[in-house]
């Protein structure tokens, strides 16, 4: 199930500004609470899937260390396109609690 | 074990050598900073540790498989419509130069170029509106997360059209060379020069097409086969 919305949480991972994919896959645990502990590569696919899309974009930088990594930022497509999918997942997950509490949703604005 | 890995992810990546060049190298980052900031004591331990929690080398090539084949098949499309775009401008520059130094036919060859030239206006049209449909069908979706049966249906597919605009193309710098044989004649004159440049240039274009649809289309066969669902 989490892979289905993998591209979503890689995008809202990235949205505080431009990361490498090590830290990316930090932010998500991190900020998931550990509960999304993917295996730490799909990240990789997913990101350079992203790119082909022109949802992010990305380029090498080399740190103080002079390691040098691949850091990914949004695009503004990619911003927009998180946007968007925030909005259908939370009108999504507003249903589903609306279904389980046995309550109706409130219709979106 | 690290390198190992490495080697490993790049062997499984194979099919795609400058993908594999880039993701290795990104991995390689990644393990090391896994690997650092593990807080086990034993760096072999953490190098293994950190190599199982990225994932099975051939799992995630699956993944990257994917991604070269869209990209493979996009830039297919892309060479198709230029390649298409630039035949067009060099039939347009020879029919303007015709104009310009106002050469034309010759009396009794002109019942044969009606012919080809019929064959060859619609052999061009039939590749602009394949190629560019082959290249919108397939160019324009975005890399699924794995290739399933599906997708590669959806290659098959791309690949078939593509080897029909290709063909059609082929036929239609054919009738161009013909049509400029008949008007050029055998003796060469400076006059001459624009129309087998020209020519030269959409020959060039007819052969990369065909080549790069072919070897891109065996390359995304046996990807697809390989990594296929």
């Amino acid at each position: 199930m989490l892979k289905g919305h993998l591209d979503m949480i890689v995008l809202a991972a990235l949205s505080p500004g431009p990361a490498h994919g090590y830290a990316v896959i930090e932010e998500i645990r991190r900020r998931s609470g550990k509960a999304f502990d993917l295996p730490e590569g799909t990240i990789y696919p997913a990101l350079h899937r992203l790119q082909q899309a022109g949802l992010l974009s990305s380029r090498w930088v080399t740190a103080e260390s002079g390691r040098r990594r691949r850091v990914y930022a949004l695009t503004r497509s990619g911003t927009r396109a998180l946007s968007d999918q925030r909005a259908v997942w939370r009108q999504f997950s507003d249903a589903i609690h609306a279904l389980l509490d046995g309550n109706p949703a409130k219709k979106p604005a | 074990m690290i390198a190992a890995y490495l080697r490993e992810l790049e062997g499984a990546l194979a099919f795609d050598p400058a993908l594999a060049s880039r993701v290795v190298a990104e991995v390689r980052e990644h393990l090391a900073d896994a690997a650092a900031e593990d807080e086990i004591a034993d760096r072999d331990e953490a190098e293994q540790r950190a190599v199982v929690r990225f994932g099975d080398p051939r799992d995630l090539a699956a993944q990257f498989a994917a991604i070269s084949l869209a990209r493979q098949a996009r830039r297919v499309g892309l060479v198709m419509v230029l390649a298409i775009l630039i035949v067009l401008a060099m039939m347009k520059a020879r029919v303007a130069w015709y104009a310009l130094v106002a050469w034309t036919m010759p009396e009794d060859a002109r019942a044969v170029a009606g012919i080809v030239f019929e064959v060859n206006r619609y052999a061009f049209w039939m590749a602009v509106v394949i190629g560019i449909g082959a290249f919108l069908y397939i160019g324009l979706r975005n890399a699924p997360m794995r290739v399933d049966a599906g997708y590669r249906r959806q290659l098959r597919r791309a690949a078939l059209l593509f080897w029909v605009a290709a063909t059609a193309l082929s036929v239609s710098v054919t009738g161009d060379l013909i049509l400029t044989a008949l008007r050029v004649g055998i003796g060469f004159s400076s006059e001459a020069v624009i129309p087998i440049a020209s020519l030269s240039i959409e020959i060039a274009l007819v052969a990369a097409v065909v080549f790069t649809t072919a070897t891109t289309a065996r390359r995304m066969a046996r990807t697809a086969s390989a990594f296929g669902a």
